[in-house]
């Protein structure tokens, strides 16, 4: 707890966070949480969107540190829009998974990202991927103490690929995944995802689903808590859903 | 004085470092790491865990059974230090034998609970013992207690605890409910113990379960191949 505080205070604001991504019948889900902290201590803010686009049909979500998050996905977001003025076309969902992959590998040893990315493109439809670039590889510890395995992971979802989510982790690997959890609080959401998770549901039931997860996840990590940020994304194009504090789900011991 | 008996781990790693030939895991104190659970019904309670006993990276125990008797109708799981837990629930179960048979009646679960807090509190400093403290007494009936490492002692209908918990917190959560039978109970246990399992290194092996009722004690083991299967990724 000590070592967390002191990390943070030299790092700076950092967003302790959960965010997911997850595919279902035509589109993907994305959300995060909405608060940035300073080592748990103190809520810098209640209202921060974790949930960046990088192209027209690609979003990211950020965990990890606010600043290294946003450095790296500015910077996503200029290669993209460069490349997809050199090809013509709209970038592959992969094709910015692999900018960031590229970003947070260069430069693992300053970074502590972790990107979730998730999206639509014309080749292969909707994809979730994910990925971290952070100077601890195998930081995602589990140790005894249930409270302290801690992420420092900025996530970037970028759509793509047949119902799959690209996930660049910590250190910079990509794997395409159907759904993708990431952020300090998804380990008290293991479980839940593992159990409830189905490819291809439908739109109201992926939203519910990521809904309740962020839910959970916000009940029990102090670090993650205020609105839930959700995008649908599809071929038709994007929408914005915010679920405000108060209208969240609500489980059986509160 | 219940000090953890290890060799001071500071000289043990200093030989691992130097030499090759000799392993890790020589030097590294034997956790339960682990995924324990306990819930109340109306009637009872129904305990888990998993079997897994490890020494660093190594599996010391793989058919490990974390639920330890204190009572005829009280139990205990252990998660943390192997040793620190097993030295505790000796004291315990002599503790509470002894009580019993001074009172004439079975011990209640909030005395063992007690005891157990009495001492995990004491020796705080010494001490990586979490348990979870699950029983049956005529006062109350069925009755889950928690005794986390550092010794509070609060009484909750569900409890989990271990390095396996913090993946099924949210399942737990959203799965629970209050006034559940015992059968569901059970099949919640061995849901929620099979999906920390999966996620976490130092869980695993098959999972025990036991029901506690006013009937007696009834245990059973469901093997690897026999746990539920979820669609991982």
């Amino acid at each position: 707890m000590e070592k967390r505080s002191v990390d943070s205070r030299v790092r700076g604001v950092s967003t302790g966070t959960t965010i997911l991504a997850a595919t279902f019948d035509g589109g993907v889900v994305i959300g995060s949480d909405s608060r940035a902290s300073i080592g748990g201590e103190y809520v810098s803010s209640k209202t921060i969107n974790k949930v960046v686009q990088v192209h027209d049909q690609i979003f990211c979500c950020m965990a990890g540190s606010l600043a290294d998050a946003q450095a790296v996905t500015k910077a996503a977001k200029f290669h993209l829009s460069f490349h997809s003025v050199q090809m013509e076309t709209p970038p592959l969902v992969i094709a910015a998974a692999s900018v960031l992959q590229e970003l947070c590998y260069n430069n693992k040893e300053e970074l502590q990202a972790g990107f979730i990315t998730a999206g639509w493109d014309r080749k292969k439809g909707p994809q979730v991927g994910a990925g971290r670039g952070d100077s601890h590889t195998g930081s995602r510890d589990t140790a005894v103490q249930s409270n302290s395995t801690y992420w420092r992971v900025a996530a970037v979802l970028i759509p793509c690929v047949p119902l799959q989510v690209y996930v660049v982790p910590l250190g910079g690997m990509l794997v395409g995944q159907p759904v993708t959890i990431g952020g300090s609080g998804s380990t008290y959401i293991y479980g839940y995802v593992d159990a409830k998770y189905k490819p291809n549901m439908s739109r109201e039931e992926c939203l519910q689903f990521a809904t309740n997860a962020l839910a959970l996840a916000m009940g029990r990590d102090n670090v993650s808590g205020g609105v839930a940020h959700l995008v649908v994304i599809t071929e038709t194009g994007v929408e914005h859903v915010v679920v405000p504090g108060n209208k969240l789900p609500k489980f059986h011991n509160e | 004085k219940m000090a953890a008996a290890t060799m001071s781990p500071y000289f043990g790693q200093q030989m691992s470092s130097k030499n090759d030939l000799v392993p890790a895991w020589t030097s590294q104190e034997v956790s339960t790491g682990t995924t324990i659970m306990a819930l109340e019904y109306d009637g009872g309670v129904v305990i888990g865990a998993d079997s897994r006993t490890t020494t660093g990276a190594y599996i010391a125990n793989r058919v490990t059974d974390k639920l330890t008797p204190i009572h005829d109708r009280i139990f205990c799981c252990r998660s943390g230090s192997a040793a620190d837990t097993q030295a505790i629930a000796d004291v315990v179960t002599y503790q509470l034998g002894f009580h019993s048979i001074e009172l004439d009646e079975p011990p209640l679960v909030e005395t063992a609970a007690n005891l157990f807090r009495a001492s995990c509190y004491r020796y705080r400093e010494e001490l990586t013992a979490g348990i979870l403290v699950a029983g049956w007494d005529r006062r109350k009936g069925g009755q889950v207690y928690c005794v986390p490492i550092g010794g509070m002692l609060v009484r909750q209908p569900v409890s989990v605890g271990g390095s396996g918990s913090s993946y099924i917190y949210g399942f737990m959560d959203s799965n629970y409910k209050p006034n559940m039978t015992k059968d569901q109970c059970l099949e919640l246990t061995a849901a929620a113990v099979s999906l920390a399992m999966e996620r976490d290194g130092s869980s695993g092996g098959v999972v025990r379960l036991a029901s506690i009722s006013k009937d007696g004690v009834e245990r059973r083991v469901i093997l690897g191949n026999q746990l539920p299967k979820y669609s991982t990724h």
